[in-house]
């Protein structure tokens, strides 16, 4: 969490956390490991409710600005979602509705819906095979007499199979075409997808033909290069933050059972050899929470440094944060590689954010090109 | 209080008509242009921000030293202070009897009195609070007879800040004194100490011999030494992590790094014309990134110091996290100078890369080790119990006692 929140924030904060802790607890989420849906449309509704949706939304059609700046506002909500693994499609909802709010006035019904969590917009982006990269995306968008065509398959769609709406990312001649396609619609297959995640659920999409009216283009014709790469900029930030606090979260209460567990006479966070490891990590984990910060203030600012500073952010939020969780384990003892132990749930989420949108070793080789440029 | 944005604009019309911009080909300036620089500095009213006006500084805030140091960036400022300016000065801006706050902070802030510490001894670095050094009462001075060691420019500083032991009946960290040590004093010897690289000596060792010491210079209570080294300490890390009052007194390579000591590989890569080396490329990438997220998590410290939503010593915070970086820059720094960092031709200087990795371990060490700064986040910042010790209530008479005969 920034350590500047101004009081709107603060109270934002305040809010969200409290519905979490009681909407939302951890020994909710181990419930919920079964369900297909992954969350409950009610629960989502309620979550909406506090309106952290509508921060993405321009005012005229219906959202409104806390501080201004938009990431930085939403990662106060991303950092709560981490600390508990919560449930639901956070990361799809804030990345469409910033694409549907920049298409304008046409979208404002779906806009509306999305906002209030009535229903959920999934972004249709990756393709198999790790494909994360725009320029690798291999889904097409033509034009006909009727319309739009789509024509690939999507891969690692977050919240697909309980998705109303998908904003697909596809490739026309000249360039990235965004479309928004409903639920339903005529050769659009939704496949299941198995994840590690216990409550975050993942599906195939693929689309033979899909004809849609030119009415469903979100943004310009082979023109939203630019958008796409502003939604996996804002993904990723959204990501970094959120992984930030699970890893804060399962920080504090390890090193709570290690107060209280002894050996050898003494509490075990008494000892060098593990409490010097958790110096260590503090330092790690407050750089990752740094590091995240400072790549939403480019972000938000617009600044031609955003780019360098989102892959350095996920580039040491991704690796940082896998080797911090396995570490606490390390230091749980047998216990912590139980499944009636907590941390796997930690685990898990962070390994899924490790690897969505790119995993660090990627982002590594873009800081590459850029410094090296 | 001037507004932050007045102060901006009055500091930058100042700066671009006093001071120069920065040339990186420049060779660095000689110990006396940069105390004509800080003197013009001090003279101009752009010193000692967040200093009371009565000892000659600008009864502003650290906020203004931060926009100071944000508008002279590009700038030539004087280099040489963070010692005696970063760190020293505020410890006797918060111990110190006020005349001699009255008669040396002036002196401190326009650069003509440096001060340094006086803290590790042979016997002991990182085990402070063992000093042997002792301070004996005589009429109204105190006497110091001892050595320290470990001391940065001692060779031309004016004063050094003493731990010395004044009562051995108590235990170790209750019989301590901090005293204010003139170092051109009689009974003063200095010598340095040549470092590994064969650099001029920067560390000193410095032996005492009945130095005389006016009852006025005690930096806290006669016996308060050990609180008043923590608080000297405090202010240590702050400057060493490029917060608090050390803000902006960092040499400019350490401020370009992100504040650290770490060689700037991406150029050095393009040098040796491995930057795109596949058994290196990773690694280079992974270099910057770390120098770039040292710097954002002091920047983050910083931010929670001013907002007081952190409390303490978090400058350790960030000493750590340099000192764990360091390690990974100085060894990459040999992989990517290669056999062209440890051999060459012709007379030109070679060798920085080995400089650098013979030389950073200092840095992992002086100003407490990554080891005592890992005990100070742990237990300080996490609140985690601390190892049992039996040095803590014993007589430091019977500790010595102890220890000669286990050795004998």
């Amino acid at each position: 969490m920034r350590l500047n929140l101004s009081e709107d924030q603060e109270l934002m904060d305040a809010t969200v956390r409290r519905f979490l802790e009681k909407e939302a607890p951890i020994a909710k989420i181990r419930a919920q490991y079964d369900l297909a849906e992954g969350c409950a449309r009610d629960y989502w509704r309620e979550f909406c409710a506090l309106g952290w949706p509508a921060l993405l939304v321009s005012e005229d059609l219906g959202g409104y600005a806390l501080s201004g700046a938009t990431a930085q506002d939403l990662a106060i909500v991303a950092e709560e979602v981490g600390r508990l693994i919560a449930a639901g499609p956070f990361t799809p909802t804030a990345v469409c509705l910033d694409a549907l709010s920049k298409a304008g006035a046409a979208f404002g019904e779906v806009i509306a819906k999305v906002m209030s969590g009535e229903v959920i917009a999934a972004w249709a982006y990756a393709e198999a095979g790790d494909q994360w990269e725009p320029d690798a995306l291999q889904t097409t968008a033509r034009k006909t007499g009727g319309g739009v065509l789509l024509d690939g398959v999507k891969a690692y769609v977050e919240a697909g199979g309980q998705a109303d709406y998908f904003l697909v990312t596809a490739r026309a001649e000249a360039g990235l075409t965004q479309v928004l396609v409903p639920k339903g619609t005529a050769n659009v297959v939704v496949t299941a997808a198995h994840g590690v995640d216990f409550v975050r659920r993942f599906a195939e999409v693929r689309f033979d033909g899909a004809l849609l009216p030119e009415s469903a283009l979100v943004g310009p014709w082979a023109g939203a290069d630019a958008q796409v790469r502003r939604q996996r900029q804002l993904a990723l930030l959204l990501q970094c933050a959120e992984s930030n606090g699970a890893v804060d979260c399962a920080f504090e209460f390890t090193v709570d059972y290690m107060r209280q567990r002894y050996a050898f006479g003494r509490p075990i966070a008494s000892y060098q050899a593990l409490k010097h490891r958790l110096a260590d990590m503090l330092a790690r984990i407050q750089a990752s929470m740094a590091t995240t910060d400072a790549a939403i203030d480019a972000f938000d600012a617009g600044s031609p440094e955003a780019e360098r500073l989102v892959h350095i952010a996920k580039a040491w939020v991704g690796s940082k944060s896998s080797m911090n969780l396995s570490d606490l384990v390390q230091m749980t003892g047998g216990i912590g590689v139980t499944w009636d132990h907590d941390l796997h749930i930690y685990e898990r989420r962070i390994a899924v954010n490790r690897a969505l949108f790119g995993g660090p070793e990627r982002h590594r080789q873009h800081v590459h090109r850029l410094i090296s440029a | 209080m001037e507004s932050l944005e007045d102060f901006r604009r009055r500091a930058r019309a100042w700066i671009e008509a006093n001071l120069e911009r920065r040339d990186p080909r420049r060779p660095l300036r000689t110990r006396e242009e940069n105390a004509a620089l800080q003197a013009k500095l001090f003279d101009a009213g752009f010193t000692g921000f967040a200093v009371p006006k009565e000892y000659a500084g600008q009864g502003l805030s650290l906020d203004h030293q931060a926009v100071w140091v944000e508008e002279a960036g590009d700038y030539v400022t004087p280099q040489g202070y963070q010692v005696s300016i970063g760190m020293m000065m505020p410890t006797l801006l918060d111990l110190a009897t006020e005349a001699v706050k009255k008669r040396h902070i002036p002196r401190m802030l326009r650069g003509e009195e440096l001060f340094m510490q006086l803290l590790s001894e042979p016997s002991g670095g990182s085990d402070m609070a063992g000093a042997l050094t002792r301070a004996t009462k005589r009429g109204d001075s105190y006497f110091i007879s001892g050595s320290k060691m470990w001391s940065s420019g001692a060779l031309n500083a004016h004063y050094g800040l003493c731990l010395a032991r004044v009562n051995w009946d108590v235990p170790k960290h209750a019989g301590l004194g901090m005293f204010v040590l003139p170092l051109k004093a009689k009974g003063v010897t200095i010598q340095g100490i040549r470092p590994a690289t064969g650099e001029e000596a920067h560390f000193c060792i410095e032996y005492f011999d009945d130095v005389e010491i006016p009852a006025e210079y005690v930096l806290g209570g006669e016996c308060e030494g050990w609180a008043s080294a923590q608080r000297l300490l405090f202010h240590e890390r702050n400057a060493v992590a490029g917060i608090g009052f050390g803000l902006g007194y960092q040499t400019s390579g350490e401020r370009q790094a992100g504040g650290g000591w770490r060689a700037d590989l991406v150029s050095l890569a393009r040098k040796h014309q491995v930057l795109h080396d596949p058994a290196l490329a990773a690694q280079i990438a992974d270099n910057h990134i770390d120098s770039v997220v040292g710097g954002q998590l002091s920047a983050r410290v910083n931010t929670g110091l001013v907002s007081g939503k952190l409390k303490g010593q978090w400058g350790s915070l960030v000493k750590l996290n340099q000192g764990l970086d360091l390690p990974g820059n100085a060894e990459l720094g040999l992989s990517v100078a290669g056999a062209d960092g440890v051999i060459w031709s012709g007379n030109a200087p070679g060798g920085e890369t080995t400089n650098t990795w013979l030389r950073y371990r200092g840095n992992t060490i002086a100003g407490g080790s990554n080891e005592i700064q890992r005990n100070i986040v742990s237990e300080r910042l996490l609140g985690l119990p601390r190892e049992p010790a039996d040095d803590r209530d014993v007589p430091f008479n019977e500790l010595m006692k102890r220890r000669q005969q286990r050795q004998s």
